[in-house]
């Protein structure tokens, strides 16, 4: 036991206790929380520090506004309905083609407009958000994904997860939906992580469950092969976040879309540890780094990317490592 | 908020300050008071205060209240009156005693206090003079009908049994019977059991009386008395129990009032209530607690001095932090998942009323009803106030039903729902609920067994006796507590489950 714990501490592995006090409470001030909490900020918040983000259509912020939501996404070939306080992906609905009004799901199931007026309601209402508090649906374009992922995802988007402390770009991740996880994106539903090498953002290991794997369980894709496109772009528009929020320790969810690139999907104030697992390495020793002021300060997002391409992906382990 | 307050030494100087000031307490109390740290092996002392509560009219008031005597099983070491401004006596009778308050007028609410400490001796065998009494002459006064369902009644029972003892507890069994005869129905809708039983047996020559006793529970507050029924066959009194229908004497019960004279006579005021409140203290920790206030004139912290309800009130409180200590424990050290931070605790203490097992059963029934109910609630969309108070209430009806049920198939244990704490348990069965859907039912079962071994640990740590005696006895407990957890708050090392979690990750690359 006590072997296992210096082993996990020589490979700087982090464990949530020290994240909460560490990481989340020191760097993380409590009043910037509602930034990413809530969906519809983020996404201004994003427009002013020029930080892409899937195109925001309309907002609906009353039950009356519901009726109006048809003038709004009818010109469109395709959007979403997301609340904008939700959580675990719940409340979202995906319309991929409007025919005859009806709207089409991915899955090829049709919604009435009473069906999808119904679903906005809910949203309004509360059902989908944290603590059931009222909230405002959010209605933006499709991503489309691109096509260099299609045989990585099994329902749902994949997105990539980035761990950014202070500006910098420390870890990736990319998870995959899964038959398992039902479409959504979160590993402890069953998702899968691949862990992604911060220099070129090419794939490292794969696991389900915390267990390697090297295939997709659904597709059958060799995850090996896996390449994120536009990595640079993408590593700069996480490194933006944190300028956009002044959150320390800030996980970045972002897709990639196959018209527009690199999108900002949603922050999130306490992103987890799984990371770890698929990347095969400890948080600590890359923190720990930045932490020790041995990063050069006052770079702009770009070049605290860059950094991260070239310094942060070759460190290994802790730098104060145990023989 | 990060100004010097917040600096690591002085955190640091604070906890240090709490743990140390905490062992000083102790040991100034165990050194120089002689408080004992373990809880000794000597006999248990019961404190019992009997609070009369009544509204003065403003004539001239007596109050005479039944006292209880050495009897088998307990001794009256100590026994006192308050109540300021009334005239006291304890009037003795070859019968029995009695407590007399007297005043010339008084008005308004009224408390007046009782205070007996009893001493558990465990000699069985003993007699006492409770044998001398007398058995019940007088009979109820039934009308016809009444008297032929008697007399079948009677028939019925003599038809089953021997001697006078059997007959009594066949009789016992037929006025408990959950499924009662038509003839049982009638005299039961009409009279107190108790008095029933008296009155059924006298009929039958067999001599009985109806006696009141108190059930000694450590820490109850707000008892009542309650009538039993002792029947005298074979030459000695035998207890019945004319609720559950039990035979023999509870070792814990007190025989308060044995005799059919009113317990409580209140002249000049209405609306008279009398309840107990009970606490227990091994006898030497007593000793020395009240040589110290004899001795010093003054207590460090006067607990001893306040009344029994207040006292009992504070050693439930003073074990709360016990359960939050276990808490804190195993979700910051172990890992573990529970649903909702402290509701493991309030379980825990659920489950000192109820006792463990009768408890964990209750739980998983109402849990687990609650749930089947709420997924119908989540099909007509409620929003979230609307949808726990609805809950609030099923888990009411819940728990009634429950009631109800145990009762009519005889499981005495599972009576006791009520104890849990309701509000509780409804946003339980809303985050369960709510976890079942969105995380599925693994994880629901995950933090349901979480959530109840945290609480059973914590039951466990709060029933200890040692610890029961610590908490009681020493404040200082609190102080080092409360710097232990101000310490577990700042561990940032890994919990175990994480050892396990990320196990992959320690292989040598």
């Amino acid at each position: 036991m006590f072997q296992l714990i210096r082993q996990l501490k020589a490979h700087g592995v982090m464990g949530l206790n020290q994240r909460n006090v560490h990481y989340i409470g020191k760097y993380n001030a409590r009043h910037l929380y509602p930034l990413v909490d809530d969906k519809l900020r983020t996404k201004l918040l994003a427009h002013d520090f020029h930080v892409r983000v899937p195109g925001l259509i309309g907002t609906l912020n009353y039950q009356h506004d519901v009726k109006s939501m048809a003038a709004l996404v009818d010109g469109q070939s395709s959007f979403v309905l997301k609340p904008s306080r939700g959580s675990g992906g719940r409340g979202i609905m995906v319309i991929e083609r409007i025919e005859d009004g009806v709207y089409y799901k991915p899955n090829g199931a049709g919604v009435t407009r009473e069906g999808l007026q119904r679903h906005a309601s809910n949203i309004l209402g509360g059902l989908f958000s944290l603590g059931g508090h009222t909230d405002v649906v959010i209605i933006e374009d499709r991503v489309i994904s691109d096509p260099s992922f299609a045989h990585y995802s099994y329902e749902g988007i994949p997105d990539i997860r980035v761990i950014v402390f202070q500006g910098f770009p420390v870890m990736a991740m990319m998870r995959l939906a899964t038959h398992e996880s039902d479409g959504k994106a979160n590993l402890h539903q069953g998702a899968c992580g691949v862990g992604l090498n911060l220099s070129h953002g090419r794939a490292l290991t794969g696991v389900q469950h915390n267990r390697t794997i090297t295939k997709h369980p659904d597709t059958h894709a060799n995850l090996a092969d896996l390449q994120v496109k536009a990595w640079p772009l993408l590593m700069a528009l996480a490194a933006r976040c944190y300028d956009m929020t002044k959150l320390g320790y800030l996980g970045v969810d972002i897709v990639l879309d196959a018209e527009h690139g690199p999108l900002l999907l949603e922050l999130n104030a306490r992103p987890g540890l799984s990371i770890q697992i698929a990347n095969k390495v400890g948080l600590a020793g890359r923190l720990e780094h930045i932490e020790q002021g041995r990063a050069p300060k006052g770079l702009s997002a770009e070049e605290r990317a860059e950094y991260a391409m070239t310094t942060l992906a070759t460190l290994s382990h802790r730098t104060k490592d145990a023989a | 908020m990060n100004g010097l307050l917040a600096s690591r030494p002085i955190f640091l100087a604070l906890v240090l300050a709490l743990f140390v000031g905490g062992l000083a307490q102790i040991a100034y109390r165990h050194l120089s008071l002689g408080v004992p740290l373990l809880p000794s092996a000597n006999r248990d002392v019961w404190y019992v205060d009997a609070k009369v509560e009544f509204r003065a009219t403003g004539e001239p008031v007596t109050v005479s209240l039944a006292l209880p005597e050495t009897q088998t099983g307990f001794t009256v070491l100590r026994e006192n009156l308050v109540s300021p401004g009334y005239g006291l006596s304890i009037v003795t009778t070859p019968e029995n005693r009695r407590a007399e308050w007297t005043i010339a007028q008084a008005r308004g609410d009224q408390e007046l206090y009782y205070k007996v400490q009893l001493a558990n001796d465990n000699r069985l065998g003993d007699v006492g003079p409770i044998s001398a009494m007398t058995a019940e002459t007088q009979s109820l006064l039934l009308n016809d009908a009444e008297a032929t369902a008697a007399d079948q009644v009677l028939a019925d029972v003599r038809a089953r049994s021997t001697d006078s003892l059997s007959f009594a507890r066949q009789l016992t069994l037929q006025l408990t019977s959950n499924d009662p005869n038509q003839s049982i129905e009638l005299l039961r809708s009409q009279y107190d059991t108790s008095e029933l039983m008296v009155a059924l047996l006298a009929r039958a020559g067999v001599s009985s009386r109806v006696v009141y006793g108190l059930l000694l529970e450590d820490g109850r507050r707000r008892q009542r008395l309650k009538p039993y029924v002792h029947v005298y066959a074979n030459a000695q009194w035998t207890l019945f129990d004319v609720r559950t229908g039990l035979e023999g004497r509870d070792p814990q019960l007190v025989l308060w009032a044995p005799s059919a004279e009113s317990t409580l006579d209140v002249v000049g005021g209405r609306d008279s209530d009398l309840t107990f409140s009970i606490l227990r203290q091994e006898e030497n920790a007593l000793g020395s607690v009240l040589t110290q206030i004899e001795d010093l004139g003054f207590d460090d912290f006067s607990i001893y001095q306040l009344p029994l309800e207040e006292q009992a009130l504070l050693k439930g409180m003073f074990l709360i932090p016990i359960g939050a200590m276990v808490v804190v424990f195993m979700r910051i050290i172990v890992g573990l998942r529970t649903s909702g931070t402290f509701m493991p605790v309030l379980l825990a203490i659920a489950f000192t009323q109820t006792d463990l097992i009768p408890g964990l059963i209750s739980f998983v029934v109402i849990v687990g009803a609650g749930l089947f109910v709420r997924s119908y609630l989540s099909e007509i969309n409620l929003l979230l106030v609307a949808r726990i108070s609805a809950t609030l209430i099923v888990v009411i009806g819940l728990m009634i039903l429950f009631t109800l049920l145990s009762a009519s198939i005889g499981l005495d244990a599972l009576r006791n729902f009520a104890f849990f704490p309701l509000v509780i348990m409804s946003w339980t069965i809303e985050r369960m609920s709510v976890l079942w859907e969105e995380e599925g039912p693994r994880e629901v079962f995950l933090q349901t067994t979480g959530s109840l071994f945290v609480a059973v640990l914590a039951y466990l740590a709060m029933t200890m006796p040692f610890v029961r005696h610590m908490s009681f006895n020493f404040l200082g407990l609190q102080l080092v507590m409360l710097s232990l957890i101000l310490v577990m708050g700042q561990y940032t090392g890994y919990r175990l489950v994480e050892v396990v979690r990320f196990k992959s990750l320690a292989g040598n690359e």
